[in-house]
């Protein structure tokens, strides 16, 4: 909303610098985005008339202009159409910039020709819509006169955002209320000249019939008959234009400037074009065709309200009027209407005709319904005044049931609790009575006001405490602990804290080479399908490639080491935490219902085990890389007895996938990823990659090691190999040796696994290092030999397996 | 003879004094011990000299023979072990290094901002993404068709009765209530965790993005304290000597609101481009627990009062690492992720 600095002072006097100003509104919560000092950015353009012209030798479009700005003529180039000998124009000269591009002017040549200058449109100045040629000033413009003092806008435009509360602020009234509290002073609605009201009985005739009372709780009319519409005068076309509103004619360009000054938007309809001599507002149009002023065709709903005559709607209630009645330069009577509509029903239909006008904008925040007869009576005198209208008896009002202000109660010391600082009540009574609060009670202790109508946002005593806290000024309240913490008291429940093993994880992979990811839980069908057929799916969606919740982080982290290898970095190891989302139902401790949300880990890695360097070989990773990454990871974080198992093929794996459990409860999986997969990404390389189920992984209890004694006796190494048939897995046949084997056996690995020359093809050689030891003596060479005699015999028995001889 | 063996040891003594390389020891070796040596010479005129004379020649033969044995085995030694040393060797070729690991930015400025508020007392609360209309709405005190709710604008779940009360959160603040409603006060929490709005993605927003909210619920707490905990966690967060500006704004969910400003660490002040000439950077937005908020969390507003703040992560990570284009940190490009 564009504010002007002029009218402000109009209303309260002030000499605050603009910076001054700005920062006084900033810390009422008035943001200001940004100002433009007018004579500034109007600076180097004057009024100039066009005194010779001549078509350019190589141009069809251009002209050669000769323009007297006020000293010398000088040569500008233009290409607009409607450009004439004699007309005046507004001249950019060299060192202007152009508002609406930021163009600098300067000496150009343009086709072999100097050009001095710039002759500007309305649109290019910023100074209206009409961009189809230059504009053409009043043959009475002065000649040599500055834009900025021939349009009288010698001002300051400020830009202000208001927050949704502050719906009594959009108006330059508004915010001078708020600086008159600032200044601790009262600001008092400018006196109207008395109205002559012209008695025509005929008009007795006119009548207004509200339907809906609960939508339109107040309204207003007045008559003006006998108008000469048109062009509004300067001064009026001049303070709207530097508002960025585009004059139409004097009873529109009046109606926008009451709304500006006292945020009370206005309609003014055609009354020759009034059937029935009639205005009724009410409902129930449904699916009824409706063309609004901008020309558009919009499609009316049963609950929209609507202003209508006789026979039909003439306008959308506090949106847009109809083209039906539509003010014109040929109008000849108007009826004005000023009114207060209920903000959500303004709300819903501007959001489902998905029209933004400046009335709907403040209506749907909510207006001053006892502004209506005031901005009423402004509106119909200035326009009897600028047109030579009559205003025709008194206004027809409908508001039968009257506002009952709020009454609120507010205890100083509450207040002074709330905000930590002590303020004396008569500061505070202070406050209230610049606010324009009738205060009902004040004592030592509490203060009892009305709020009027124009602050909706003040529904409770919070309320009355925020205003005496704005207007002593937030920056003037000291940070100090008021509070006493007990630390012992917080007891969060388990669901609603982080896990503890994420950040433990994170830090083992980031101090492990592995960069962490972060990617985003929106996903597209394909990627969510993979995993589950009923994904959480987003019924609004940015598009249908953003439209599902991801059940698995996999495919984010596949598209990742796409866009990797696409930008040349082959070797990766990456890894990220995060959500992911299940459609499960009875899930215990689910927050909503039929949503499974658990937090996952995904760690990847493809290329060479390590990054190409002159100490190492280019060797690529492997399966047993990421099981080995997985394995470690879990030895360092201490988490116990999980087990790897062989797994069928999943969805994302090939045939290398094992499964991560841990007393019977699924963890993870860890595979390589399947070559249709990956190709469905567009990675030409194996990527290898585990997904472990945090959720899952902290729910289970892992209780501190417990110390194991060191034995003080030497340890026996024993070495075996068998030659045994591949369907056997290496971690069976550890498990039968250890079964079989005395307790002095403390760890079997397999060192060594062969396949190939000498080995019948279905079959492999694979050799286990046997660790003996004891707490209590030295082992003699006969009891391991009992045990190894005893492991030999079961493994080829068993396994119908071969010792291979050493 | 024994002249010839003085010459020779002189001869010896000059030669070892030129050896510098295990060439000049070998050479050394082939002048005088090997089989046809200089020295195996001598032992066999020693065979030649009278028997009377043998017993001191042939001791000062020996002698030279142990000397020169000696010095060779001595220099061998040393040039063995100071080849080793002085052979080329390019130091400066890099290390043998592995996969450079990281922290995601967005990240490490998350935890970096928890582990503050967690030194300053504050427990550590996550709550779900996908959240009911209850808690993000309704429980926060925005009305049913109140303008705040456009200044969120949500992504719906679909659900079986397209009833739109299943949503992504717009703000970590449902975490509050589910705060509030697992345990009695006295609450002092952050909750750090990504949200969602229904945004067109741009170089300065995103569709998902994280905040982190903080909650205080006690008896005494006030404004002040607000202030006073919002000034002792920013300055460790950006430096003692920041300053901080604090404005009304609004919040539905909290009353008296305001945005906390930080003067602007880049142009100290003077106003840049990325404070856009105000010399403030907006930091946090923060307030006081509305009453009605504090209802729908089941305390008393009679009783207890509280504050409550959030600040958005992607943009504190932005100022702090210089990156700004906000999509920057979803892409994941590893050339970026390992500056960090």
């Amino acid at each position: 909303m564009k504010i002007s600095y002029n009218w402000l002072k109009t209303y309260i006097n002030f000499n605050y610098t603009v910076e001054e100003l700005i920062n006084i509104l900033t810390m009422l919560g008035i943001e200001v985005e940004h100002y433009e000092v007018l004579k500034q950015k109007y600076n180097c353009f004057f009024v100039g008339e066009i005194k010779d012209l001549e078509k350019h030798p190589t141009s069809e479009i251009l002209k050669i202009c000769r323009v007297n700005a006020g000293k010398e003529d000088l040569q500008v180039i233009c290409g607009a159409d409607n450009i004439a000998i004699g007309q005046k124009i507004v001249l950019g000269t060299i060192g202007a910039v152009v508002p609406a591009n930021k163009l600098k002017i300067e000496h150009r040549i343009i086709r072999d020709h100097l050009s001095e200058g710039m002759i500007c449109s309305q649109a290019e100045l910023e100074l209206g819509a009409d961009n189809l040629g230059i504009w053409v000033l009043p043959d009475d413009a002065p000649i040599g006169e500055s834009l900025a003092d021939y349009l009288k806008i010698n001002d300051i435009i400020l830009d202000i955002s208001l927050t949704p509360n502050k719906s009594d602020c959009a108006s330059h009234f508004g915010i001078a209320r708020e600086l008159a509290v600032y200044k601790r002073s009262e600001l008092e609605l400018p006196k109207l000249e008395e109205i002559k009201e012209n008695a025509d009985p005929t008009d007795n005739l006119f009548q207004v019939d509200v339907e809906n009372a609960n939508l339109c709780p107040r309204y207003s009319t007045r008559i003006i008959r006998n108008i000469s519409n048109g062009k509004s005068p300067t001064w009026l076309k001049n303070e709207l234009l530097k508002i960025g509103i585009r004059p139409i004619n004097i009873v529109v360009d009046v109606t926008n400037l009451v709304l500006m000054e006292y945020g009370q938007p206005l309609h003014a309809f055609d009354l020759d074009k009034i059937q029935g001599n009639k205005i009724r507002v009410k409902t129930g149009f449904a699916n009824k065709k409706f063309t609004t002023l901008d020309g558009k065709e919009r499609t009316l709903e049963k609950d929209m309200l609507m202003i209508c005559d006789a026979e039909k709607p003439i306008a959308i209630a506090g949106v847009m009027g109809g083209e039906n009645s539509e003010i014109t330069n040929e109008t000849k009577n108007v009826v004005i209407e000023s009114a207060y509509f209920n903000p959500t029903s303004i709300r819903r239909t501007s959001k489902k005709l998905m029209i933004s006008t400046d009335a709907s904008y403040r209506f749907e925040r909510g207006t001053d319904i006892d502004m209506v007869p005031y901005a009423l009576d402004r509106a119909a005198s200035l326009i009897a005044q600028l047109t030579g209208g009559e205003i025709i008896g008194k206004p027809i009002e409908l508001y039968p049931k009257k506002h009952k202000p709020l009454v609120l109660d507010l205890d100083f010391e509450k207040a002074r609790k709330i905000i930590g600082t002590k303020i004396s009540a008569d500061e505070i009574k202070s406050i209230f009575n610049s606010l324009g609060f009738n205060i009902i009670q004040f004592s030592k202790e509490n203060i009892i006001v009305e709020i009027p109508h124009r602050r909706n946002d003040i529904s409770s005593y919070i309320d009355l405490v925020e205003e005496v806290a704005r207007f002593i000024n937030y920056n003037s309240i000291e940070p100090i602990f008021t509070s006493h913490i007990d630390f012992n008291k917080f007891e969060l429940p388990d669901v609603l804290k982080p896990l503890k093993i994420r950040n433990k994880f994170r830090n083992y992979l980031s101090n492990n080479g592995f960069c962490e990811l972060m990617t985003y839980n929106i996903v597209d069908p394909y990627s969510a399908e993979l995993f589950t057929d009923k994904p959480i799916t987003i019924a609004n969606p940015l598009g249908e490639e953003m439209s599902k919740m991801r059940p698995s982080m996999i495919t984010q982290m596949l598209k990742t080491i796409a866009f990797n290898i696409n930008q040349g970095s082959q070797n990766l190891k990456l890894y990220e935490t995060g959500k992911i989302f299940l459609p499960y139902n009875n899930i215990a401790n689910s927050f909503i219902e039929g949503i499974d949300e658990r937090e996952q880990l995904v760690l990847a890695i493809c290329g060479n085990r390590a990054p190409r360097q002159w100490t190492a070989k280019e060797e690529p990773f492997d399966f047993f890389d990421i099981k080995g990454i997985v394995e470690d990871m879990f030895n360092f974080l201490k988490i116990k007895d999980y087990k790897i198992k062989q797994e069928e093929k999943t969805s994302v794996f090939n045939s290398e996938v094992v499964k991560i459990v841990i007393n019977k409860q699924f963890i993870g999986h860890i595979g390589s990823v399947s070559n249709a997969i990956l190709k469905k990404y567009d990675i030409e390389i194996p990527v290898f990659l585990a997904v472990i189920d945090m959720t899952a992984l902290s729910e289970i209890e892992f209780t501190r090691p417990k110390f194991t004694p060191i034995s003080p006796y030497p340890v026996m190494s024993r070495d075996l190999a068998f030659i045994i048939d591949k369907k056997y897995y290496s971690d069976e046949i550890c498990k039968t040796i250890k079964d079989k084997a005395s307790d002095l056996l403390k760890s079997v690995e397999v060192f060594d696994v062969y396949q190939g020359k000498n080995i019948d093809s279905d079959k492999r050689s694979i050799a286990f290092n046997l660790l003996f030891s004891s707490n209590e003596r030295t082992l003699t060479d006969a009891e391991v030999e009992e045990d190894i005699n005893k492991i030999i015999n079961t493994i080829e028995t068993f396994y119908e397996a071969e010792l291979r001889k050493a | 003879m024994l002249d010839k063996i003085v010459e020779i040891r002189k001869d010896l003594e000059q030669s070892l004094e030129t050896i510098k390389t295990a060439k000049d020891l070998e050479e050394f070796r082939g002048k005088f011990l090997v089989k046809k040596g200089i020295i195996q010479k001598l032992f066999e005129e020693l065979k030649t000299v009278p028997s009377e004379l043998k017993p001191q020649i042939g001791k000062e033969v020996n002698i030279l023979s142990k000397f020169a044995e000696n010095e060779y085995n001595r220099l061998k030694e040393i040039l063995s072990t100071s080849s080793a040393e002085t052979s080329y060797i390019d130091t400066t070729l890099p290390g043998r290094t592995s996969y450079k690991g990281s922290f995601h930015p967005v990240r490490q400025i998350m935890e970096e901002m928890v582990e503050i508020f967690k030194s300053i007392g504050f427990d550590v609360a996550e709550g779900p993404q996908i959240e009911d209309e209850f808690h993000n709405f309704d429980a926060l005190n925005f009305q049913p068709d109140h303008p705040a709710r456009d200044m969120q604008d949500t992504f719906f779940i679909k659900t079986p009765g397209d009833t739109n009360n299943i949503l992504l959160r717009t703000h970590t603040s449902p975490v509050q209530i589910r705060v509030m409603k697992s345990q009695k006060p006295p609450i002092r929490c952050i909750m750090p965790g990504r949200t969602y709005r229904n945004e067109a993605i741009s170089s300065r927003s995103l569709a998902e993005f994280h905040q982190i909210e903080g909650l205080y619920i006690n008896k005494d707490v006030s404004f002040a304290e607000l202030k006073a905990t919002m000034i002792s966690f920013s300055k460790k967060m950006y430096g003692e000597d920041s300053e901080f500006r604090f404005r009304p704004s609004y919040f539905p969910f909290t009353e008296p609101s305001a945005e906390v400003d930080i003067s602007c660490y880049l142009c100290k002040g003077v106003g840049c481009r990325i404070c856009k000439n105000s010399g403030w950077l907006e930091i946090a937005g923060c307030g006081m627990v509305h009453p009605n908020v504090l209802l729908a969390g089941g305390i008393d507003p009679n009783e207890y009062m509280g504050y409550a703040f959030g600040f958005g992560i992607e943009r504190v990570a932005m100022l702090q690492t210089g990156i700004d284009d906000i999509r920057c940190f979803y892409e994941n490009d590893i050339r970026v992720l390992q500056q960090f």
